[in-house]
């Protein structure tokens, strides 16, 4: 498993995989507040609209960074992942490493915790760029929030990544498997939405309840609902891809 | 199974849709012997190679390694068998010393022997002048020696080599050649080819298929004894083409291939041959120059099977591969 996981891990660096995610936590994580503060004083005024904001706050930069952390940086881990296994499936290299005294189910684990690694080095990077610049800019950040919204965002982020690697071995096809994914992330959050449960638990809903809870307005406790949902969700994905990827 | 068998495959069947690629194929492949295997293409020799390494589930049949029978989960086996598939790829970002000592990682916890048996494999297959380079940028050759250097990483009692010389310029085809005789003896080898004279120069047994059935399964030597004076040779000073009118239509003659003065014909009736030919050639007053049987060459044996008596086995030479 080691001997797969380095390589897995060296294979995203050298192949600039790692830097584009990391580099896109970075990138929202300083955008976000730095938007929220000039944004109102670099639009445009005509006698013909205006445009109203209100103070923008912590909050408001928090909810912007977590907002892009779900839109985008969520698509760009899709599309990174989304070949960790089903792209190299037909690959001749595959077939060499199939013939080699390894544990299939290692192979597709060790592309897991490559990419799930990769993504939190990224939210570490990303969240103290994002923690710098709003506290410089709007101040009143929590920290412990800040802690809390990390765990939460790497439990939805890597469900999303045992949904891709799911997907990829059952389908087969990397871009299939990374449209089904994305897909399928929000789709698995709004049929929770029709359980008589509260939104909390759906994972996607670890984003947007982040916001609250790292700029001081929400408890922690209102992430736990979606991180154990994300959590048992991802093993459950994980496992059987692990046994579905044996059985193949 | 044998005791010195390495690999046995019993009854193999694969079928997709409604082709029947391999078709009810068995074979032994015993320690220490090179094995050539050989079909035209098409004829199912990659899906046999690729059941006997787990990469595909026969429909029907079973496959035994090492006496055990074949589970993808069993890493004791897989660590005593080498593979090189038809178009070996490998990451392209990786450099091939550290491609290889990944692969020995497979084999060995201790990270001081797995490097040293990479360097040993580096300077074995001439990898060492490209150790800077990618594999990105590597030749077809290249690509092929790093194939066969990763195959060997994990010192294999069984080497299957898919196609290893296609695709090569002489002189790598010449290295590859030279390194599985190298091999011979220390493991026992299954090379899948189209290019008989690379078998017939270094294997010690003949397993031929063809449309997915077994056609041929004997030692190299057996082949060339059971079939010598199959083919005859006729040559007389002139007139060989009213010679070769006359003979055509005779009930032994198999084949008849023109060489200049000479005809080369192969017949089912060795003993009919003799008698009718030297009097077929007195009989239009011809000059006989030379009459002469000899051992049929590998190409001979396998048009005169994949052609004449397709999907019949020749019983009389079954069961002796290995």
């Amino acid at each position: 498993m080691r001997n797969q996981f380095r390589k897995d891990l060296l294979e995203m660096v050298r192949t600039y995989r790692g830097y584009v995610l990391v580099g896109a936590f970075v990138i929202f994580g300083v955008l976000s507040p730095v938007t929220m503060k000039v944004l109102p004083k670099i639009l445009p005024e005509s006698e013909e609209f205006q445009i109203v904001f209100k103070d923008t706050t912590a909050l408001s930069a928090a909810t912007q960074y977590f907002d892009n952390v779900a839109q985008v940086v969520s698509l760009i881990v899709v599309i990174l992942s989304a070949g960790a296994v089903a792209g190299k499936r037909s690959t001749g290299f595959f077939q060499i490493l199939l013939t080699k005294p390894v544990r299939r189910g290692e192979i597709v684990a060790s592309a897991f915790a490559a990419h799930a690694l990769l993504i939190l080095v990224g939210l570490v990077a990303g969240h103290a760029v994002f923690a710098l610049y709003t506290e410089w800019l709007f101040g009143g950040l929590s920290f412990w929030g800040l802690l809390a919204s990390l765990a939460a965002c790497a439990a939805a982020l890597w469900l999303l990544l045992a949904l891709t690697v799911f997907l990829g071995v059952v389908t087969r096809r990397a871009g299939l498997a990374g449209v089904l994914s994305f897909l399928g992330f929000f789709a698995l959050s709004l049929l929770l939405g029709l359980l008589p449960l509260p939104w909390e638990v759906a994972p996607a809903a670890l984003f947007s309840a982040s916001s609250g809870v790292v700029a001081g307005r929400d408890g922690i406790v209102v992430l736990v609902p979606g991180m154990i949902t994300a959590t048992v969700v991802a093993s459950a994905l994980l496992a059987a891809s692990m046994r579905l990827f044996e059985r193949n | 199974m044998s005791p010195d068998s390495v690999l046995e495959a019993v009854d193999l069947t694969k079928r997709f849709g409604n082709l029947t690629a391999v078709d009810h194929v068995s074979f032994t492949v015993k320690a220490g012997r090179l094995v050539g295997f050989v079909g035209p293409n098409g004829a199912g020799k990659t899906t046999t190679l690729k059941m006997i390494l787990g990469l595909l589930s026969p429909d029907e049949g079973v496959v035994f390694r090492f006496g055990r029978e074949a589970d993808s989960r069993d890493l004791e086996t897989l660590a005593r068998i080498g593979y090189v598939p038809d178009v070996p790829s490998f990451p392209e970002w990786m450099r091939p010393l550290e491609f290889l000592e990944y692969i020995g990682g497979f084999f060995s916890r201790d990270a001081e022997t797995v490097k040293k048996r990479a360097r040993e494999m580096m300077e074995e297959f001439g990898l060492e002048r490209l150790a800077g380079r990618k594999v990105e940028g590597f030749s077809r050759g290249e690509k092929q020696r790093l194939g066969m250097a990763q195959a060997m990483m994990g010192e294999p009692e069984l080497l299957v080599l898919d196609e290893p010389t296609s695709g090569l310029d002489p002189l790598g085809r010449y290295e590859v050649i030279t390194y599985m005789e190298r091999m011979k003896g220390k493991a026992a080898l299954i090379v899948s080819t189209h290019l008989l004279e690379d078998v017939e120069r270094i294997c010690d047994d003949v397993l031929m298929i063809d449309r997915g059935r077994k056609i041929l399964d004997a030692p190299l030597s057996e082949i060339k004894s059971f079939r010598e004076g199959d083919t005859l040779t006729v040559e007389v000073a002139e007139g060989v083409d009213r010679l070769a009118a006359a003979l055509a239509g005779m009930p032994w003659v198999k084949a008849i291939s023109p060489r200049g003065n000479a005809l080369e014909i192969m017949v089912s009736d060795k003993k009919a041959a003799g008698r009718e030919i030297p009097a077929a050639v007195a009989r239009f007053g011809l000059e006989l120059l030379r009459f002469e049987g000899r051992p049929p060459s590998l190409e001979e044996v396998f048009i005169s099977l994949t052609r004449g008596d397709q999907g019949e086995e020749r019983n009389g030479m079954r069961g002796g591969a290995g």
